[in-house]
């Protein structure tokens, strides 16, 4: 049982005090510190939205539009109903110079609409859930031979189908559209492999991009049907 | 058979064209060129950048060089297979628009591609970019624009029009206007949609579409609306004159024409120049506030006559040509006679005739505190009139209200007053800065949180199955215990037996026959039980028989045999209590090897 449920329950490791520590450190405007704090915390292994967002939070205060983006867009993945994170990530957005919105959501998405509202973790413990109560009443089913056990059964695995068809969704789209935020000052997007090509058009800081395509140091962006190139792999955050 | 022979052949052929198409090119020979379809164009022209890579498909897109005077677009790759002499051919092109932005002569440099670790180059190209050639007259071209401004000389804050138009007499599609208006110099509103109409110049009908903004000078001095380009598309169509059927003119569509070839253009206008005066100094009213135009102002009380906390509502509008958004009219002021709820101000903003006119109302809702005759004050608005080059001052009629005491014996609570009619006297809350939310605290939420779907994911996900299968099997035993009387005895013959065994092991010192016999009923029991027969009846030779014919070993039955045997021989001699451990322990053996290979 404690397989079956370890899932729901769960890791050990507690980073609250380090957390509390880099809380403090902000809270007494001590920004870059905290940045480091929280930055350390996420290297010792903790993987946690509102890390992200604390993180976002700093990098504001310490003017790097970039990088507080790049954390906040993390952060989406993990906490995706959290309203101060949409307006946090909102009033960043605003802040840069090109102010790209958020690339709008695939047709996918849309069809599967609620899995936006739940991160990954969420949709898997769903499934787990679902899991569990398909097979205890298959279990069921198959000892005492009962109408209600059958229905229970029946339902459960129409739901189980779709549980696990929102987990692959969920999954692709996480692993299938990649944005990426500008980290640098100003960014030019290039035409080919070489910073001698062409320049076609520059990003600045903050600028949201789709990242279509990964070549040696080289990542290849997209800002819509027209506009796609080259950018050096340091110049974006992803 | 003849049939079946040529299905074969068909097959072959078809492994081999799919083997041929599928493989990569025989050698990778790889070359790259460069091709341009036209290398002297005008500044309206565009031309195809074509970068050819033969001998593979599998490329990372080239490199292009850098070209500051032409701006450069992608319109698409095209990729070819040949298999000629059974030799295969492939290439795949990269096609790119160059827009020129400047006359002159240009080098397109070469164009790197990269591809199995080494680089190709392709050969650089010369290119001319001439001015457009003037025509003689607007009248002998297909397309062309215009660019326009109501005035040239205008005041600070007048309204101008400035407006772009499109004339073509052919068929022109993909119109991508560019139209900046000088953003340092102007501050710019929309009017509308762009209207399409038709036009007859020089007796040539063309069709025309205008897209108009205003534009209201924001500083004096020189100003510059820069250059509008127009790109479009242009479709030139053979005369085919072969579909004429009875759906001649459905195929005769662009669709299903294949001599349909577009030809992309860019043309631009000139730049506009204007002289832009300041306000003048002499006659400025003190109340003026930047309103320029035509105006009129009128107001209106909704009751002349009312009780001490009673409601009205007077409503001002000013109404006329101008920048009508931008006015703004003080609140009464009225002391202590009247409460005073401003509304907010709505604005009716229309374009006639390629002007922007409307109104703007003004309410304000009126509670009565004192009882008297009043005259409400008038409102006053000075305004610039451009073309009469003067200020004016317009004013409101004076309006009288008579408040009589109020006969409601309550007081009122004016303070609460909001509830008035469809007036809404609730003050816009404006942000003053905007800032992000505060920090998470919330200790509790920072847990790990599972990001990955992994080997041990899918092992937590398999195992309910794993436990449902285990269960399924015991359910399934214990089921058929229940109703399987064979399977029941089978499984529970061991059991039986060496408990019959083990309750005779307390009695060795019985006499060696009534040791035996017993001993033999257990044997023959088991026996019994293992293969569902009676087995206390049966005898030492059928039992040996039975178990032969069943999945036991020969030489497992014999011992059967044999032991039982023994025991049928012990009942004959004289009793005795020397060998019974023995024979329990032969036993004891005999059933355990018998319950393995069962």
């Amino acid at each position: 049982m404690v397989i079956l449920f370890q899932p729901l329950l769960g890791y050990a490791k507690d980073f609250m005090s380090e957390v509390a520590r880099a809380n403090e450190l902000h809270a007494n405007n001590n920004f870059q510190k905290a940045a480091d704090a929280y930055e350390s915390i996420h290297e010792a292994g903790l993987e946690n939205g509102y890390l992200y967002y604390n993180l976002g939070n700093t990098y504001i205060r310490l003017g790097k539009n970039g990088f507080a983006i790049l954390n906040y867009i993390r952060a989406l993945k993990l906490i995706p109903r959290d309203e101060n994170l949409q307006a946090n990530l909102n009033f960043a957005i605003q802040q840069t110079h090109d102010k790209i919105p958020l690339p709008e959501k695939s047709t996918l998405n849309n069809l599967f609409f609620w899995v936006s509202d739940l991160n990954l973790s969420e949709s898997l413990k769903i499934a787990f859930l679902v899991n569990v109560i398909f097979w205890s009443a298959l279990i069921a089913w198959f000892y005492f031979r009962s109408k209600v056990f059958k229905l229970i059964r029946n339902l459960s695995f129409y739901i189980l189908l779709f549980a696990i068809l929102s987990v692959i969704v969920k999954s692709h789209l996480e692993t299938g559209y990649k944005t990426g935020v500008v980290i640098v000052n100003k960014a030019s997007v290039k035409s080919g492999l070489d910073t001698s090509n062409a320049t076609l058009f520059e990003l600045h800081e903050g600028a949201l991009v789709n990242i279509t395509a990964e070549r040696e140091n080289w990542f290849e962006i997209r800002l819509n049907e027209k506009q796609k190139g080259w950018v050096p792999k340091d110049t974006l955050g992803s | 058979m003849t049939r079946s022979k040529s299905s074969k052949l068909f097959l072959i052929i078809s492994l081999l064209v799919f083997i041929l198409l599928t493989l990569p090119a025989w050698g990778e020979n790889i070359q790259v060129l460069a091709t341009v379809d036209k290398n002297e164009i005008t500044l309206e022209d565009s031309l195809q950048l074509s970068i050819t890579i033969q001998g593979t498909q599998n490329t990372s897109p080239p490199e292009l060089p850098s070209l500051p005077d032409f701006r450069i677009s992608s319109s698409g790759t095209s990729s070819s297979t040949q298999i000629i002499n059974m030799k295969r051919n492939i290439s795949i092109t990269h096609n790119y628009r160059l827009t020129p932005m400047n006359t002159g002569n240009f080098k397109i440099g070469p164009a790197r591609i990269r591809t199995n670790g080494k680089t190709y180059v392709t050969q650089p190209i010369a290119i001319e970019v001439r001015k457009p050639t003037a025509p003689s007259q607007s009248g002998n071209r297909s397309v062309f624009i215009e660019s326009a401004i109501s005035k040239k000389k205008a005041f600070v804050g007048e309204q101008l029009i400035y407006s772009f138009k499109v004339f073509h007499r052919v068929e022109v599609k993909n119109f991508d206007l560019n139209m900046p208006f000088g953003v340092s110099y102007f501050h710019k509103e929309d009017l509308g949609k762009a209207k399409s109409f038709n036009s007859v110049i020089n007796g040539i009908q063309y069709h025309v579409q205008e897209v108009s903004v205003a534009l209201f000078p924001i500083k004096p001095g020189k100003a510059e609306i820069p250059t509008a380009s127009l790109e479009f598309d242009i479709y030139h169509r053979a005369q085919k004159r072969s579909n004429q059927g009875p759906f001649g003119q459905f195929f005769n569509d662009p669709f299903f024409n294949q001599s349909t070839r577009a030809e992309h253009k860019i043309l631009r206008t000139k730049p506009i120049f204007l002289e832009i005066s300041p306000l003048p100094e002499n006659g400025m009213p003190k109340n003026f506030d930047n309103t320029i135009g035509e105006f009129q102002m009128d107001a209106n009380l909704g009751k002349n006559n009312l009780e001490v906390g009673d409601t009205t509502t007077l409503t001002v509008t000013v109404s006329g040509k101008g920048n009508i958004r931008g006015i703004l009219l003080p609140e009464p002021d009225l002391k202590n006679l009247f409460k005073v709820y401003p509304d907010q101000p709505e604005t009716h903003q229309t374009v006639t005739g390629n002007q922007i006119a409307g109104k703007k109302i003004f309410k304000f809702a009126l509670v009565p505190l004192k009882p008297g005759l009043t005259n409400l004050p008038i409102f006053s608005l000075s305004y610039f009139d451009p073309s009469a080059r003067d200020y004016r001052q317009i004013s409101t009629q004076p309006i009288k209200i008579s408040v009589s005491p109020s006969t409601a014996k309550e007081s009122l609570n004016l303070v609460q007053s909001n509830s008035l009619g469809n007036i809404s006297t609730q003050p816009e809350i404006k942000n003053l800065t905007e800032d992000i939310l505060p920090l998470h605290t919330q200790l509790d939420d920072f847990q790990n949180i599972n990001t990955k779907i992994d080997t041990q994911t899918i092992v937590e996900f398999i195992s309910p199955a794993v436990l449902f299968l285990i269960s399924a099997f015991f359910i399934k035993q214990k089921k058929r215990l229940t109703t399987d009387v064979a399977f029941y005895r089978n499984q529970k013959a061991y059991k039986t037996a060496t408990e019959k065994l083990k309750n005779l092991t307390l009695s060795q010192d019985k006499d060696s026959r009534s040791f035996a016999n017993e001993l033999s009923e257990i044997l023959r029991e088991y026996i019994g039980n293992k293969l569902n027969l009676e087995g206390k009846a049966i005898t030492a030779t059928e039992v040996g028989t039975k178990l032969k014919a069943s999945d036991f070993k020969v030489s497992q039955a014999d011992s059967v045999r044999k032991l039982l045997e023994k025991f049928e021989a012990l009942q004959f001699t004289p009793k005795s209590s020397g060998n019974n451990h023995e024979l329990l322990n032969e036993s004891q053996n005999l059933i355990k090897t018998l319950e393995k290979e069962s």
